[in-house]
């Protein structure tokens, strides 16, 4: 399977946020992109999960068109984690159930109910699956976030910015997790030490386009400048450049 | 898994347990001191009128709440009540009394449009409470202003429905509502995760048809409210206060929330309208008046709780 970005854009009011944005990904990988504030990488994925309306392009799962597909279908190939995550009255299973809403048309069936316990169980979230998700911390609400996604069992997830508020210890959890998923990902990212080590491609975006992509062996010091303006070191560790401010 | 389906069931027992308490309570309230006559034909219509139209104004703000994601929100916070109210004044006092559903109809979908365009482009959910505060004012000012110019029988008919009062209750009024709760109610019944959905930011990347659900579903709520206030006048906060129990003793899980809205909604109404009854007896005071006061002492601790969760 391969997943094709196909000449993307996106306009708010007169201004273009996204500028024919294509690339490729492949099968399980994990995708970075990266940027300064205000690039157009929220909106990005937002329109790639058709919450927002493409001016033109599309997403190709092979030679599938998937925004071509009705809204239950589409929610099966692609699932979608925004960067806000709601802490509300519902508890963690029934928060786990929503992503199988496409799945069931009345009520959750016997099947809904043992998919979620599976994803429970790898997950490791038996002991808060009944808790109301108001009383989950930063990190286990990101979790749970990652959970319905899986439970929504699509090819493909795009996460923005899984790791916003998240401590360091929380953000690797969460970062080891989706690697040991093997899932093809696509996520937002701001620390772009956490996706060289985490990530397989990385795509550099700025003023809605794609300033450069590829995997660690791009980053330079030039390239983080055209990005973000500001002059580094660049130093190696473990065979993966490390950025250093200057 | 079974500990979810365990809990699930616990929940639905409860549920059940205070429908159950619900008809006891009412059929104490349609027996308690009424010969045979009063028992047909005044305290039945009454009774049962009291707990329909409590359960859709439950029912209505549950789905208030759902829709705009705001707590607060209900037919009467957000000023479709008065909206409602100003679309009947404008039947009594122009049109002798004739339209006065449609009147009220149109009045209370008016607001609700105004709101949900509000919510989606202009007020924060926390601010749509006040929004429709301004609303309601705006309203009144308008029903203030035809009762200015109103002759003394169509002003007493319009101030006897700011207070909301099931006097007037007939088995006809009592039928036409529980005709559009039943209908509204297996709606939502069959939306009831769709709703579960729209707790959070990803409802479309679910599945779930948001604009869809959200125009019919605040197009059955304000039919429910205004209907409500064309048969019987503005009976305010039921609609705030009944899915707010309703959450803390089911959580916040639509499967049994609308039920339990329902449910309480008609517990309340009715309890209010015995007090009302019986606090001054002989003497009846609208239940309006009971159901404010009640509303209002819930309303203040509802935001104190809000400002110390902040």
């Amino acid at each position: 399977m391969k997943l094709k970005i196909k000449g993307i854009s996106f306009s708010y009011k007169s201004e273009e946020i996204l500028k024919n944005i294509s690339f490729e990904i492949k099968k399980g990988e994990i995708v970075a992109v990266l940027g300064k504030n205000g690039a157009g990488k929220s909106t990005l994925l937002k329109t790639m999960a058709k919450m927002l309306k493409a001016k033109k392009g599309s997403v190709f799962c092979d030679s599938l068109d998937l925004f071509k597909l009705p809204r239950k279908e589409f929610v099966k190939k692609l699932s979608y984690v925004s960067q806000k995550q709601t802490s509300n009255d519902l508890n963690v299973f029934e928060m786990l159930m929503l992503g199988r809403r496409s799945y069931f048309n009345f009520r959750p069936t016997k099947e809904d109910f043992e998919e979620v316990q599976k994803v429970i169980d790898k997950l490791s979230l038996n002991h808060i699956k009944l808790k109301p998700t108001k009383e989950l911390s930063g990190g286990e609400l990101q979790k749970v976030a990652i959970a319905r996604a899986i439970i929504q069992k699509s090819d493909i997830i795009l996460l923005d910015e899984p790791t916003n508020n998240l401590d360091i210890k929380n953000q690797i959890e969460i970062l080891k997790l989706l690697k040991s998923l093997k899932k093809t990902a696509v996520l937002v990212l701001h620390d772009v030490n956490l996706a060289i080590r985490f990530c397989d491609k990385l795509i550099f975006m700025r003023d809605g386009k794609i300033l450069y992509e590829g995997d660690k062996s791009i980053i330079t010091p030039e390239l983080i400048n055209d990005v973000y303006d500001i002059e580094v070191d660049i130093c190696k560790y473990e065979e993966n450049p490390v950025i250093l401010p200057k | 898994m079974r500990d979810y389906l365990k809990y699930r069931r616990n929940k639905k027992i409860l549920s059940i347990v205070f429908l159950l308490i619900l008809i006891i309570v009412m059929l104490f309230f349609v027996f308690y001191k009424a010969d045979e006559f009063v028992v047909y034909n005044i305290r039945l219509p009454r009774v049962l009128a009291a707990a329909v139209v409590g359960a859709m104004l439950g029912l209505s703000g549950a789905v208030m709440q759902g829709i705009l994601k705001n707590r607060l929100a209900s037919p009467f916070t957000l000023g479709i009540s008065h909206g409602a109210l100003f679309g009947v004044s404008v039947s009594l006092v122009l049109l002798g009394g004739a339209y006065m559903f449609l009147s009220a109809f149109l009045g209370g979908i008016f607001v609700i449009v105004l709101i949900f365009l509000f919510s989606l482009r202009i007020f924060s959910k926390e601010t749509l409470i006040l929004c429709g505060i301004a609303i309601s004012a705006i309203f009144a000012s308008f029903s203030m202003f035809l009762q200015y110019f109103a002759n003394e029988v169509e002003l007493s008919h319009i101030i006897n429905w700011s207070f909301g009062d099931l006097s007037k209750a007939t088995f006809e009024s009592v039928k036409v509502c529980f005709l559009v709760l039943a209908v509204s109610m297996a709606y939502f019944y069959v939306k009831r995760w769709d709703f579960n959905a729209l707790e959070i930011e990803e409802s479309e990347n679910l599945g779930v048809d948001v604009k869809k659900l959200s125009v019919i579903s605040l197009f059955l709520a304000t039919l429910l409210s205004t209907l409500s206030v064309s048969y019987f006048g503005i009976i305010g906060f039921i609609g705030l206060i009944a899915p707010h129990f309703a959450r803390l003793i089911v959580g916040g899980s639509y499967e049994n929330l609308f039920f339990l809205s329902a449910v309480l909604g008609a517990m309340l109404l009715s309890v209010s309208d015995f007090l009302a009854r019986n606090v001054l007896y002989p003497v009846e005071i609208p239940v309006g008046i009971i159901t404010s006061f009640l509303g209002g002492v819930v309303f203040l601790y509802l935001l104190l709780r809000k400002k110390n969760e902040a």
